[in-house]
């Protein structure tokens, strides 16, 4: 049995751009430990196994791990992976239309794929589980965390707080542009600071789109985990999911939110994410988070 | 045509375990800028672009780039680009023999290949230059910044070391394997106990067996850990730079030749074996490392 693979960019429209992936065929017969091994070897920040679905009546089951572990869901894996499987065309001797439905540890994930022109260009993922809010910061913790002052750290819509679509970010509102550049992750703090510890990282963000200041995104964002092994990450569809939740949550009118997300200037690999929350009967009820993916290599795994 | 790669464990006969490395065909055309931009994709500690040498007398023209910077000079990338090549048998239209001679930032460099039945299985580099010991450091200070107690650093032999071989380490011998094993990667630590202008590579070892007195030819075994978070490199599995420069140091302690056999990366998971010769002449010693290389990935480049 040969395992084979393609990498993706995802959420970009530009090789080396993005949020890297790696998407394995052939894996049915891996182990839990050889998948892990496949994924650390890779060394992006996951690595997708596409398998057989349990239900034919779901496109595949997808296992998704990070260098370090097996994930119940994450974001950029399901846009960058139904991508992949898009341009395949068929999957396990079946064709595949606009709509697919993965297999996943946190449930069932519904995906729409994007075409333009006749080919795909992309993929929106549903987020598998409903929004949830926990435990607020500390703007001290959280500006200790970030490299910044207190200052830096909006309150007025709300404050530092816990959010989930799936997987738990702290995620904190930044003053503007300026304060986005300047954090940067303070280890130390991260693995100290009280209210900060129990999540490890954090998404912060900044409103840009004000149309005055020609900016063409709603959204800037910078995400954070340097106790997870991730100093930053270029584009994170969990965490732009949860953050799509929270502020649909705080509009709290019925109907569709829908923003432009930037994320990864900063660190040179620019990223759009395209995010959708549903808001109706005085709570979320969808969130929804997309964008382009960027092919990038395709191989095969000569050891296993 | 489009820009073909391999992917090698390097300093290992085992899948998974050894340092990676991506060795990148046909990039000729590529700018110095399309080539850093590739090995930040591959994320590999090092990834090498093997293009028509200058000077038909050499193997090649190599260029050996980190996700962030281009290396005038490096190790392993050396010992794994030379066995691929040796394992596709030809390089620009002539056959690969068992000397392979790179051109690089740093001059040229001579590998010879290790071969078992006819097959490669590995190379033997000779370091084109000799390391300098330029002083020492306080041993409670390295205990420090690497979180062990003052006892578990030995200095009956040595104190720990400043040692430079293009790059800088502090080499520093411990107890023995729990010692070694309970050392901490601790950028902040680092900075605290060594200073901002310490060396950022920090390389422990500790002695499997007793190894040569001072006089005469003898065989020493070590395992090493390889500390390098101020560079973005928590631990690194294999450092042939490394074993080239405690090779200097163990120069300066003992007479007569010396087989060095070095374990390293064992703790983090990732398996590796240096073979360090140093031989002595009328001159200066000559310093080689040897190691195996096992093939993990083959695939094309889809962008770039």
């Amino acid at each position: 049995m040969t395992l084979t693979f393609e990498t993706v960019d995802v959420f970009t429209d530009t090789a080396f751009g993005g949020n890297p992936l790696a998407v394995v065929f052939g894996a049915d017969g891996l182990s839990t430990e050889a998948m892990q091994r496949v994924a650390r070897e890779f060394n992006y920040s996951e690595t997708t196994f596409v398998l057989p679905p349990a239900d034919p009546a779901n496109t595949a089951r997808v296992r998704i791990f990070s260098t370090k572990r097996e994930m119940p869901f994450a974001g950029h894996p399901n846009v960058g992976t139904a991508t992949v499987l898009a341009w395949r065309g068929e999957i396990f001797g079946r064709r595949l239309g606009e709509g697919m439905v993965f297999e996943e540890i946190a449930g069932l994930v519904p995906i729409a794929v994007q075409s333009e022109g006749g080919r795909p260009v992309g993929a929106m993922l549903t987020a598998p589980e409903r929004f949830t809010t926990a435990a607020e910061a500390t703007v001290d913790d959280v500006a200790a965390c970030l490299a910044l002052t207190p200052a830096d750290i909006r309150t007025e819509a709300h404050r530092p707080v816990v959010a989930s679509a799936g997987l738990p970010f702290l995620i904190a509102e930044l003053a503007g542009r300026d304060a986005l550049a300047r954090a940067r992750p303070d280890v130390a703090a991260f693995g100290s600071a009280p209210s900060v510890v129990p999540i490890g990282a954090i998404l912060c963000y900044a409103r840009t789109g004000d149309p005055k200041a020609g900016d063409e995104f709603d959204i800037r964002a910078r995400m954070f985990a340097p106790i997870r092994n991730v100093a930053e990450d270029p584009a994170t569809g969990s965490a732009n999911c949860a953050l799509m939740g929270l502020l649909a949550s705080l509009r709290a009118q019925p109907g569709t939110l829908a923003l432009r997300i930037a994320q990864g200037v900063e660190m040179g690999r620019p990223s759009l994410l395209l995010g959708e929350a549903d808001w109706s009967d005085g709570a979320v009820t969808a969130i929804r988070i997309g964008g382009r993916c960027a092919p990038v290599m395709r191989g095969e795994l000569l050891a296993c | 045509m489009p820009m073909t790669y391999e992917t090698v464990d390097v300093f290992t006969d085992t899948a998974f375990g050894g340092n990676p490395l991506a060795v990148v065909f046909g990039g000729e055309h590529l700018t110095t800028e399309a080539m850093q931009a590739i090995a930040r994709e591959f994320n590999c500690p090092e990834t090498t672009f093997v293009m028509p040498p200058k000077d038909g007398a050499n193997t090649g023209h190599v260029r050996i780039f980190t996700p962030g910077v281009e290396l005038p000079f490096a190790g392993h990338p050396n010992v794994g680009t030379a066995t691929v090549l040796a394992r596709r048998g030809e390089a620009f239209g002539r056959p690969v023999g068992d000397a392979v001679r790179f051109e690089e930032a740093i001059g040229t460099v001579g590998l010879e290949i290790l071969r078992e039945a006819g097959q490669a299985v590995g190379a033997v580099l000779t370091s084109p230059s000799l390391p300098t010991v330029r002083g020492s450091f306080d041993p409670s200070a390295v205990a420090a910044a690497v979180g062990l107690a003052d006892s578990a650093v030995v200095v009956a032999r040595h104190a720990p070391a400043h040692v430079a071989i293009g790059a800088t380490f502090v080499i520093a011998e411990v107890a023995d394997l729990d010692a070694l094993a309970a050392a901490r990667s601790d950028a902040a630590a680092q900075v605290a106990h060594l200073g901002e202008a310490a060396p950022p590579l920090v390389y422990l070892y500790t002695r499997e067996d007793a190894g040569p007195d001072d006089t005469g030819p003898g065989t020493l075994r070590i395992r090493s850990r390889m500390f390098a978070p101020r560079a973005g490199i928590p631990e690194d599995p294999a450092t042939g730079g490394a074993a080239v420069a405690i090779a200097g140091l163990f120069a300066t302690l003992f007479e007569g030749d010396l087989d060095l056999t070095i374990e390293q990366g064992i703790e983090m998971g990732r398996p590796s074996r240096l073979d360090v010769r140093i031989v002595r002449g009328a001159g200066d010693p000559r310093i080689t490392v040897a190691g195996r290389c096992v093939a993990m990935l083959r695939g094309t480049l889809l962008a770039g």
